[in-house]
């Protein structure tokens, strides 16, 4: 039976400015859902809100029709990429791995280019690997549901192809929630499109609507 | 309790640090008072910390909220899980001298 997330009457703002207003977003477990929107639109802040890790005025973050309510992060139902960095300096990938119960044989079925960097802090490590191997920690979660703000940035176009198997792949049990600015990546692995744009979302059902909401020019 | 070890590691050098001035002060001058300014340092100390932290490395706290512990919870079991370090170190010091 598949699992839903949903969310909605999400208000957030930062003095005057209102961040998010009335958002109302659903995904279900066996979809990816895209997420889309300029920069400064509150995607980010989005999908801190619905991990739990910001607060906002107003939220309301429901699995299976249950309210999820204050603080929630102990029942490891969401996981989380945030656009930043997901490992800290300290530790090395091995460990960060046994953290999100991943084993070995696991990496080395999925990504085996990467066991050669297990001893590797994450300073040691190029950008494009440390944010596959931080997208591999995340997707590979137990949380029944993922949130990934920017996967595919900085990696190389070889590896965002792997990204997008390893995403297929965990879609079978998973539902996912994906942002990035490479939005053809997005749109080429999304069962369904939103775009954030003044505070509000949309649903999209054809490209134009994202030249109307002035995420694409007309030319692209 | 790894998960909060893996995070005191990085308070480790500091917190350690301070202990261990402790210890050596309370063995130099064999007296079981200098364990309270100690202790208000180590408050200070962590308190500096806790919020550096929280404000100027703040991104590690994802790492940790993926793992199911929110900043909070963090960084209040990391500073008693350090004042029960410097307690036991303290003990000991003691116990040598006497």
């Amino acid at each position: 039976m598949p699992h839903t997330l949903e969310f909605d009457s999400i208000e957030l703002s930062f003095d005057t400015r209102n961040i998010l207003s009335s958002i109302y977003m659903r995904c279900q477990t066996g979809e990816v859902v895209g997420l889309l929107g300029r920069n400064g639109s509150g995607k980010s802040c989005m999908m801190k809100v619905v991990f739990g890790a910001m607060n906002a005025e107003h939220k309301s973050v429901r699995i299976d029709g249950v309210s999820l309510q204050g603080n929630y992060a102990g029942k490891r139902l969401i996981s989380y990429l945030p656009q930043e960095g997901l490992i800290p300096s300290y530790i090395t990938i091995k460990k960060a791995f046994e953290f999100f119960n991943i084993t070995i044989k696991q990496v080395e079925k999925d990504l085996p280019e990467v066991l050669q960097f297990l001893h590797y802090k994450p300073r040691e490590l190029s950008g494009g690997y440390l944010r596959l191997i931080e997208a591999f920690l995340v997707l590979k979660s137990n949380a029944p549901f993922c949130i990934l703000d920017e996967p595919f940035s900085g990696i190389m176009p070889l590896h965002v192809e792997r990204l997008i198997e390893i995403i297929n792949e965990e879609k079978k049990t998973k539902g996912i929630i994906i942002t990035d600015h490479l939005y053809r990546h997005v749109t080429s692995i999304a069962d369904a499109l939103y775009v954030l744009s003044n505070g509000k979302l949309y649903k999209i059902k054809d490209k134009e609507q994202l030249v109307t909401l002035g995420y694409i020019s007309a030319y692209e | 309790m790894r998960v909060i070890f893996a995070f005191y590691q990085s308070f480790i050098p500091i917190t350690l640090t301070v202990s261990l001035i402790g210890c050596v002060l309370i063995y130099h001058y064999g007296s079981w008072h200098y364990a309270i300014p100690i202790l208000f340092m180590k408050v200070f100390v962590n308190g500096i910390l806790a919020l550096y932290t929280y404000y100027f490395n703040a991104g590690q706290f994802y790492f940790y909220h993926n793992l199911g512990f929110t900043r909070r919870i963090l960084l209040v079991t990391t500073c008693v899980t350090d004042i029960i370090i410097w307690l036991l170190m303290t003990l000991f010091t003691l116990n040598v001298l006497l």
